[in-house]
């Protein structure tokens, strides 16, 4: 039976361009939106999901990574003597201004980090060029490529100025995107400290803490908090939660990705479904044909699902490969698209969805269709 | 045995109460060929309808194959037409994204015959459409179609073929020739044929004729 579908949906070339170009658009759509979002929310807690600490100490009531405001850095003995605590390190964020080589004025985050603590501590990651330990031994910074477009093309022991020190290019990474505009420079924790001077030199912005091994985290961050009531104390989970949350819910942003998504999948419902249900119009003296003859509910099923279902897998198919195209597009002018495998099955599972809700209609349609209107010539 | 028995069948259909059959009856065996003929409005295609369970009497009796209509669900019904009847339609009503043999073969894909392929070209061979088993019904003669349409009535070897008109869209030679294939083709298969026409030469091929007016039968 699902030949006679096939059959029909590959009929009308216009009728099937029209209903693979709805699917195809909403499935681009779909992926590309909720790609730019999953990239979004790694960049945004990117810093802790990297990490190796267990625990983050944070200001207080601080609503996500970017927004943290300094506290005393003695906390960080206090939590080096709670039990339960392997290691603790302080990192130092800071928002900055960094004038531009060619003139101009840049905004910058900077992330002080201490070099021999090793990777997982604050370090820079996807380093093409020099080494954590480079920004030792002066005022030496590391920053991204994806920096360039805001602080030009700057090349290992090129000079930039930031908050009026003089600091030096000592490595180049690649991938480093931060959510905001601000691009992030990695330096020493003393270097971060004279550059954001206004920090304060007895204060830090986070404590990083690893629970020593036997010890419940969820525990060990209590008893913590117990004992730093001035400030937050989280596991590293619920810190790149509290930041996703932020950028997801406070901002507005997850429900403007969320509305082109849905906008999407009811671009494709509503085209594919007025498409697929013209066809089922078109046909409907054979679909009565085939209830005259014998064809029962599961036959005239069959024969709209293979249209949907073949709709669906070319449609998808396509989208699929527009959307990798338009999201290798993005991360070269340096928007972070993400597309993991699971996105690519939930984006399958909606095209599917998408085309049985629009043959709905028609299913409706056909399954009344009286097999007597044969004998009307 | 008869394989078509209308008892004192009525169809009254509602608003307005228009009685369009009236108390038929009659029976029809094996390979018997029936034609039903009247005036337009007479009742022929509710009745005709109805022998294909796609309209309950509002009163009386149909059996086909021995099977009672009245006794019979919507599925029972979709089941009864699949394995005991056969369909010719006026306008053919193939369908025209399939090939003939393909055509042919959507009775027997319905019942599940796993060598549809091979029935259905040597039922369209019996109608001497052999040399067109891959055509569309775009690329055939309307005499070639109503050829495949026979060849899809009867390559499920039903009880009782029902043909609509099936020569009102035909020229008199090719709707001569296509009366005679149906009714030599059903007698070799055993099966009966009821034909709602109006062409009065058919009452020359067919076995008796059953004339409707006003919803009676008035002659047999």
């Amino acid at each position: 039976m699902w030949t006679i579908g096939i059959r029909n949906l590959l009929h009308d070339k216009v009728r099937l361009s029209v209903t693979l170009f709805g699917i195809t658009f909403a499935v681009v759509l779909i992926f590309v939106q909720v790609g730019m979002y999953l990239g979004f929310m790694r960049a945004s807690s990117a810093v802790i999901d990297r990490g190796a600490a267990d625990i983050w100490i944070v200001s207080k009531n601080s609503a996500n990574f970017d927004w943290s405001q300094p506290f005393p850095e003695r906390y960080v003995h206090i939590v080096r003597s709670t039990p339960g605590v392997q290691r603790a390190e302080t990192l130092l964020f800071a928002w900055a201004f960094a004038r531009l080589p060619r003139g101009g004025t840049e905004q910058v985050e900077i992330i002080g980090y201490h070099p021999s603590a090793g990777k997982g501590w604050g370090q820079p990651w996807g380093l093409v060029e020099g080494e954590a330990r480079s920004v030792l031994g002066g005022d030496h910074v590391i920053v991204d490529k994806s920096s360039y477009r805001r602080l030009g093309e700057l090349r290992v022991g090129d000079r930039l100025e930031i908050m009026g020190r003089s600091v030096r290019i000592a490595g180049l990474t690649e991938g480093i995107r931060p959510l905001t505009t601000a691009p992030y420079v990695f330096a020493s924790y003393e270097t971060a400290h004279r550059i954001a001077s206004y920090v304060g030199r007895e204060n830090t912005v986070f404590i990083l803490v690893q629970a020593a091994p036997g010890h419940d985290v969820g525990e060990v961050a209590a008893r913590l908090a117990r004992k730093l009531p001035h400030v937050d104390v989280m596991t590293a989970a619920q810190c790149s939660r509290r930041t996703r949350w932020y950028w997801t819910v406070s901002t507005g942003m997850g429900f403007g990705f969320l509305l082109t998504i849905l906008l999407g999948f009811f671009v494709g419902v509503t085209v594919v479904g007025q498409t697929i249900y013209a066809d089922a119009i078109e046909h409907l003296r054979e679909y009565a044909t085939l209830k005259a003859i014998g064809g029962g509910t599961r036959e005239l099923l069959i024969i709209l699902w293979s249209q949907a279902g073949v709709a669906a897998i070319v449609g998808y198919a396509a989208g699929t490969g527009g959307a990798f195209g338009i999201g290798g597009l993005f991360n070269r002018l340096g928007l972070s698209v993400v597309f993991p495998p699971a996105l690519l099955v939930m984006v399958a599972g909606v095209t599917v969805l998408m085309c049985l809700g629009a043959s709905l209609l028609s299913i409706r349609k056909v399954l009344r269709v009286d097999p007597a209107t044969v004998f009307k010539a | 045995m008869a394989v078509v028995e209308a008892k004192d069948v009525w169809k009254i259909f509602e608003p307005g109460h228009v009685e369009a059959v009236r108390g038929a009856t009659f029976n029809i065996a094996p390979g018997e060929i029936v034609a039903i003929m009247g005036p337009s409005g007479s009742g022929k295609t509710t009745l005709l309808m109805m022998l294909g369970a796609m309209l309950s009497p509002t009163r009386g009796e149909i059996r086909i194959a021995s099977q009672s209509l009245g006794d019979l669900q919507e599925a029972g019904r979709v089941a009864l037409r699949r394995r005991r009847i056969g369909f010719v339609f006026q306008s053919f009503n193939l369908f025209p994204s399939l090939t003939a043999l393909e055509n042919v073969a959507v009775p027997l894909r319905l019942l599940g015959a796993r060598d549809h392929r091979r029935r259905a070209a040597e039922e369209l061979e019996r109608v001497g459409l052999a040399g067109r088993l891959d055509f569309l019904p775009a690329k055939l003669s309307g005499g070639q179609q109503q050829r495949v349409a026979i060849a899809r009535a009867l390559a499920h070897g039903p009880a009782v073929i029902l043909a609509d008109e099936p020569t009102g869209a035909l020229d008199s030679t090719n709707g001569l020739a296509v009366i005679r294939l149906l009714s030599e083709r059903a007698s070799e298969k055993g099966a009966a044929v009821i034909v709602v026409t109006h062409d009065e030469r058919l009452s020359a091929v067919a076995h008796r004729v059953l004339r409707l007016e006003d919803g009676c039968i008035a002659a047999l």
